[in-house]
């Protein structure tokens, strides 16, 4: 399925309690989220073999209750905020996932209020050309194996890399249609 | 690689030609297992808040700023 914004924030956006299956979708050029997953109550949530370009975040998963997600195979680029961004969520897998261009390649935010601290396996899979490759903060538990990390900045290591990054996503989007938001 | 802070496991990973490699502060934690650091401007940066754990087997090698700023203290490898 291909899924492109006609004006809409989300691409996918899960808001009640249930079990959501993604496969082999392209999701582009969304304002927000290309996935958002972030409903008010319990989720168990699988991506997988989809492809996720031109979106503030590509997935965007954050629950104070219980969130379950797998990531599998999924190819997500021009984030221009995040590429996968994790909140509060306890069990999360991410495999053989390759993240190109975008503010946080993958970025972990657990929350010392929530129910469970953040846990996140990552399996396999490249980040590249980013901000900040993998950045974890707070709350969380993060286990990586078979991951390469190239070509990122990593926060204040390299502005003219930032800088230069910023611009091309910003072009990028502006040229796909989508708007701009701020970093 | 930035921790700050948080808990992170490494192995097996390849981090390479980034601005910094792994940064750990404001009381992050990361272990490091069989990993290659190389060609990034700092390869393994610790504050004086944080811990950095290693078995001994990664190569950190060919960082241009450093390739430790800061202490590693060695893990059990059983």
């Amino acid at each position: 399925m291909y899924i492109s914004s006609q004006g809409g924030v989300d691409g996918i956006s899960a808001i009640a309690d249930d079990y959501l299956t993604v496969d082999h979708c392209v999701i582009t050029n969304f304002w927000d989220c290309g996935i958002k997953l972030a409903p008010s109550t319990s989720l168990a949530a699988a991506v997988s073999d989809t492809v996720v370009q031109y979106c503030g975040y590509g997935i965007y998963a954050d629950n104070a209750n219980q969130l379950l997600l797998a990531i599998h195979r999924c190819r997500i680029e021009y984030g221009l905020n995040a590429g996968i961004w994790i909140g509060r969520a306890r069990g999360v897998s991410i495999h053989d996932t390759t993240v190109n261009l975008a503010g946080y390649g993958i970025r972990v935010a657990g929350s010392a209020a929530a129910l469970y601290a953040t846990q996140l396996a990552i399996e396999g899979g490249v980040v590249s050309n980013a901000n900040y490759g993998l950045y974890v903060v707070d709350a969380s538990s993060v286990s990586v194996h078979n991951m390469t990390v190239t070509s990122c900045s990593t926060g204040g290591g390299d502005e003219n890399h930032w800088t230069h990054l910023y611009r091309e996503l910003l072009h990028l989007q502006q040229r796909h249609g989508s708007a701009s938001r701020s970093w | 690689m930035q921790v700050d802070p948080g808990e992170v496991s490494i192995a097996n990973s390849t981090i390479a030609q980034n601005g910094a490699g792994v940064t750990v502060a404001a009381g992050g934690a990361v272990r490091l297992s069989r990993n290659a650091i190389a060609q990034n401007g700092t390869g393994v940066r610790v504050d004086m808040t944080s811990t950095a754990r290693s078995t001994g087997d990664n190569l950190i090698d060919g960082n241009t700023v450093a390739d430790v700023d800061g202490a590693i203290t060695p893990a059990n490898k059983m």
